[in-house]
């Protein structure tokens, strides 16, 4: 007890009532920047990324392209065979056309849920909703 | 004195202690973003290719020490593809691709090839013929190939039923020939997922790698060894009416798979009613009791055999069908909503909350 109150007292000499506004600002600040950057905060329902693989890509230069939602734009992609537009609007995507055989990609439709992807095989894409990863999970079954 | 002393100290040691806090509470934040705080030290390995029509993803978490991962991964990467060149339906040239082409005629197949049929064929016969590898004629009459779908009439669907039938699938071991019938269609693609799995497995394990997940598609996990730190692996199961959602997470261990079929991964809606991608051999349409499946075995090949088979099953006789086999167990979501699951994996299951 008697460490306590030494303790309080040291702080109470060192500390005035602006340092406490200034501490509290810094941990604010500290707190909202880890949330943005996805470090905090619970298992969000909404996918925070899109982001496509190009597989023909040596490991580590695959992902082609990674864009925060949401957002309202088309991007153009080139694979294998051809190019893709993916069409992201708000917290959906799909790929609007491509250029592949068969048309799997485009016939998947909009893609809403973090891990739901669209798989383009002839032209080596991936294009996949990410959300924040639920840390305790190491894969969801779906 | 100390009093005086204290409060005749210059401000910047004022000015110390909101820095030092400042520093802290930034260490903290940052050290949480390097997972120092999860049982993870380091970021795992992710490489990913198509395989078998499908996205086959392999996290590598831990390896011994001096070992080559990339390399590892290079080399068992090569070894999925080999055996996807053999088996795939996807594969111009493969073994499967053969025998449909030329029905009525024996057609030499690789030992691979061959692994999977037997497995495929003794599936069939353990599930009464739910689970049926020639079930290709009735799953392109629904256009669930192609994505034209449609509900066919009883008239087509008893034309198509005639040539799904397993058993008449003729296989010599000792020539190593698969021969089928005129109009008949053999799938090996969900069992040779698992062999895959198998394959990469010793490959990854032969190279140094001692913890690592492969996923096929969304709906398979193979366990490489155990989780980081030799915790269990911790696999959500998604919620078939909110897919943004789990409603049960499962703990695997080393070399046990994991696959789930379930009647949201691919289907239509007609009149209100839901017609999902896993067809029924038996009255060729699809099943309705189940809405969602998920089985837990130490055999990755019949895994995604038995969670199609079983899919098609009442739940309750799904429970009891894998009681009395033994060695699978199953997590149910009923078509009402209710969750059954196998008694020996209730201190691995947790289900959420409603």
């Amino acid at each position: 007890m008697d460490r306590l109150h030494r303790a309080a007292g040291f702080l109470r000499q060192h500390i005035q009532p602006g340092d406490l506004a200034i501490i509290a600002a810094v941990a604010a600040l500290a707190l909202l920047a880890a949330t943005l950057t996805g470090q905090l905060g619970g298992a969000s329902q909404q996918p925070d990324q899109l982001r496509v693989l190009h597989l023909s890509e040596p490991p580590g230069q695959q992902t082609v392209l990674r864009v925060s939602l949401p957002t309202e734009n088309t991007y153009t992609v080139r694979g294998d065979e051809g190019e893709l537009v993916v069409e992201i609007d708000g917290y959906r995507a799909r790929v609007k056309t491509a250029e592949c055989p068969r048309l799997i990609c485009v016939r998947t439709g909009w893609l809403h849920n973090p891990g739901d992807r669209s798989l383009c095989v002839p032209n080596q894409l991936v294009v996949e909703l990410l959300g924040d990863d639920d840390e305790e999970l190491d894969e969801i079954l779906r | 004195m100390c009093e005086e002393n204290h409060t005749s100290r210059p401000p910047f040691k004022r000015r110390h202690l909101v820095f030092v806090t400042a520093v802290i509470v930034t260490m903290a934040l940052s050290l949480q973003g390097c997972n120092l705080f999860t049982e993870d030290d380091e970021e795992p390995v992710v490489r990913e290719t198509f395989l078998l029509g499908t996205l086959v993803r392999i996290t590598v978490h831990e390896w011994e020490q001096g070992t080559d991962v990339e390399g590892a991964l290079d080399e068992t990467l090569v070894e999925m593809e080999k055996l996807g060149a053999r088996v795939s339906v996807y594969e111009d040239e493969s073994d499967v691709n053969r025998v449909n082409e030329s029905p009525q005629t024996p057609i030499e197949v690789s030992e691979d090839t061959l692994h999977l049929l037997q497995t495929a064929l003794q599936m069939n016969r353990e599930t009464e013929g739910a689970f049926d590898p020639t079930i290709g004629p009735l799953v392109s009459l629904w256009g669930f190939y192609t994505g034209d779908y449609r509900v066919p009439d009883s008239e087509e669907i008893q034309h198509a039923l005639q040539y799904v039938d397993a058993s008449s699938v003729q296989v010599d071991p000792e020539a190593r020939t698969v021969r089928i019938k005129e109009g008949m269609q053999l799938d090996l693609e969900a069992l040779a997922k698992g062999l895959a799995a198998q394959r990469a497995e010793a490959a990854l394990t032969e190279r140094g790698v001692t913890s690592a997940l492969i996923s096929a598609g969304h709906s398979s996990v193979h366990a490489v060894g155990d989780g980081p730190g030799g915790r269990p692996w911790k696999i959500g199961l998604i919620h078939p009416r909110n897919l943004s959602e789990i409603y049960g997470k499962l703990q695997i261990r080393a070399s046990e798979a994991v696959s789930t079929s379930g009647d949201y991964q691919r289907y239509f809606e007609e009149n209100d009613t839901r017609y999902s991608h896993i067809i029924d051999p038996q009255t060729g349409r699809p099943g309705r009791t189940i809405k969602t499946i998920t089985v837990l075995t130490d055999d990755s090949i019949i895994a995604d055999a038995l969670s199609t088979a079983l899919f098609l099953f009442e739940p309750q006789e799904a429970l009891q069908w894998a009681d009395e086999r033994g060695g699978v167990d199953v997590v149910i979501m009923t078509a009402d909503g209710a969750v059954l699951y196998s008694e020996a994996i209730e201190d691995r299951l947790q289900l959420e909350d409603d």
